[in-house]
């Protein structure tokens, strides 16, 4: 076990690190670029690639060990649901948090080190952020795997909800404008409040981002050309809150069903 | 506690489970004594797997109850395990995992000191295969992987389903060993098996289950009995078998020849009595051999014609 958890964490670690200095190097026109812009530069690609990972590690947890018969084995030793079901969940953060924190911190050395006059306490910010959204993910992709049946089943459940979350901001701007607002609003930093509201709870990914973002200090940014302007009733803690929801309802939700299902 | 009350390591008292329309268990009343090596039949689909998985608190009844050394599984069932091994049919261990790695992954689980693992690789035969991948072996070596985690920690209560699945005679024979050193000592065994002539050898009482009802519960003996089968004596004599089985006849005797050998079912106690019988009136008996009542004859005969494959529809 422990072996396979190394490999996974090397192979992950290697991949955060790699990414960040392509990043960092393509944000700063062919050199390293500072720590703000490295980070701006790869919030699209953690918003993708740590879901996506997390997916893969949870999504057969449970559903691929009953299918496969090794659940049966393990739980008929003296050990209860929860021990593993939660054991599955802590050994799992354990590798994302770990190749996260090695990954991007070494690329955030290698950066303060020759850019220098970073902010380092954002950076550190968005590394605790990657964590909770794999955390987030993990538990989601867990739960699937407790309540279905089939492992693919789990995986695309999984699946789903990442694209949900990818999509459901562009979903509730749709109702916006089909409700008689305006395009303007949306692009210049005037979106209401209701909007943002509905956004940051139900999409974890551009709740991440946002995160990040204020983790920065950035309340007015524009990204993808549109101007965002984050309301003052949306602060950092509050969508620590929302994260810190969606990784535990998930968790609570598959145990509950887990302690129920037949194996 | 009365002195002569019998100690049940396993009791299920009407036991109930369906999937979908499907009764898979129906009111099943188990009684499994300490020191057994019980064998648990039925054909394909009787509810074996399933009582099993109940019996270890996998899957859950919809009506009934097991007792583990009289304690309800429902109130106490993760203590309860650590004193039972179990080898589920068609094991499947972790594929990543070495062999050496899959037995101390459940050391641990189960709390046992880690050096019993090379022990046990060694008694199944894997020592040279330790640092293999699990994923790399045959069918037959994850299954001995899988006897060797059962027998960690050496549980008071094996619980085996097809143990002999995917391994050649040579490793059932050393599995039977195994079991029958273990049982020796105090360990009960409880397999389910379809290879009767196994559960004749091994067992001393056995349960029959079809469509997920109990069919007959009791000792290998009293169950082949139960279908009124005696032994058979069957001799070969030198001349014509037909003058043997004339004087046979003449004395009370049905016998019935068969390949130039004449079988004759009759009580143990009845064989010196044919046997000079025949020498008195001329017949020279070659040799002669008795047959004990088949489990597998009184098998077929409890199961009959209803021996369909799957539980009972709703």
């Amino acid at each position: 076990m422990d072996n396979l958890r190394n490999k996974w964490i090397l192979i992950l670690t290697v991949l955060f690190i790699v990414l960040t200095l392509i990043i960092s190097f393509v944000s700063g026109g062919g050199s390293l670029g500072d720590i703000e812009i490295t980070v701006v530069g790869l919030l699209g690609i953690s918003s993708l690639l740590v879901p996506i990972i997390s997916i893969m590690l949870g999504y057969d947890t449970i559903s691929g060990e009953a299918e496969s018969r090794s659940l049966l084995v393990v739980q008929a030793y003296p050990v209860s649901r929860e021990d593993v079901y939660f054991g599955k969940f802590i050994g799992l953060s354990s590798v994302l948090a770990v190749s996260t924190t090695i990954g991007f911190g070494i690329s955030g050395l290698l950066i303060t080190t020759f850019v220098g006059g970073t902010n380092p306490i954002g950076f550190l910010i968005f590394m605790l952020l990657t964590i909770v959204l794999g955390l987030l993910y993990l538990s989601l992709s867990i739960c699937f795997s407790a309540i279905l049946k089939r492992h693919t089943t789990s995986l695309y459940a999984g699946i789903g909800l990442f694209f949900w979350s990818m999509i459901i901001s562009s979903v509730i701007m749709g109702v916006y404008l089909g409700t008689g607002g305006t395009i303007t609003d949306l692009t210049g930093g005037s979106m209401p409040d209701w909007i943002w509201s509905a956004t940051m709870i139900l999409s974890p990914t551009d709740t991440y981002q946002t995160s990040i973002l204020l983790g920065f200090d950035l309340r007015t940014a524009s990204i993808s050309g549109f101007g965002i302007s984050i309301p003052d009733f949306i602060s950092l803690s509050n969508i620590l809150a929302i994260l810190a929801i969606w990784i535990v309802v998930p968790l609570v939700v598959g145990i509950y069903f887990y302690r129920k299902k037949d194996i | 506690m009365n002195p002569f009350e019998q100690k049940f390591i396993i009791k299920t008292e009407k036991l109930q489970k369906s999937f979908k329309k499907v009764k898979a268990v129906q009111g099943l009343n188990l009684n499994v004594q300490k020191g057994d090596v019980y064998g648990f039949l039925g054909p394909n689909g009787a509810g074996k797997t399933t009582t099993i998985k109940m019996i270890l608190g996998l899957i859950y009844p919809d009506s009934g109850k097991v007792f583990i050394n009289d304690r309800n599984l429902s109130k106490s069932g993760v203590d309860l395990r650590s004193s039972i091994g179990y080898l589920p049919e068609r094991a499947q261990l972790y594929k990543n995992l070495t062999a050496i790695q899959t037995l101390n992954f459940f050391a641990e689980l189960r709390k046992v000191d880690k050096r019993e693992c090379i022990e046990l690789l060694d008694k199944i035969g894997l020592t040279k295969w330790k640092d293999s991948k699990v994923g790399t072996f045959s069918k037959g070596m994850v299954q001995l992987l899988g006897i060797a985690q059962a027998l960690l920690g050496d549980p008071e209560l094996l619980i085996l389903d097809e143990p002999t699945s995917g391994l050649d005679p040579r490793w059932s024979r050393v599995l039977k060993d195994i079991l029958l050193e273990r049982n020796s000592k105090g360990t009960t065994v409880f397999f389910s098996s379809h290879l009767l002539f196994e559960v004749q050898e091994l067992c001393n009482r056995v349960a029959i289950l079809n469509k997920g009802k109990l069919i007959i519960e009791d000792t290998v003996k009293r169950v082949s009995d139960g279908v009124h089968q005696k032994p058979q004596l069957i001799i070969t004599i030198k001349g014509n078998a037909k003058t043997a089985v004339k004087i046979l006849t003449k004395n009370g005797f049905s016998s019935q020849i068969v390949k130039n050998k004449i079988t004759i079912p009759l009580e143990s106690n009845q064989k010196t009595s044919v046997l000079n019988l025949l020498e008195n009136n001329g017949i020279v008996i070659q040799n002669f051999i008795t047959k004990e009542p088949s489990l597998e004859k009184a098998f077929i005969e409890y199961i009959g014609e209803d021996a369909s494959v799957g539980g009972e529809i709703q």
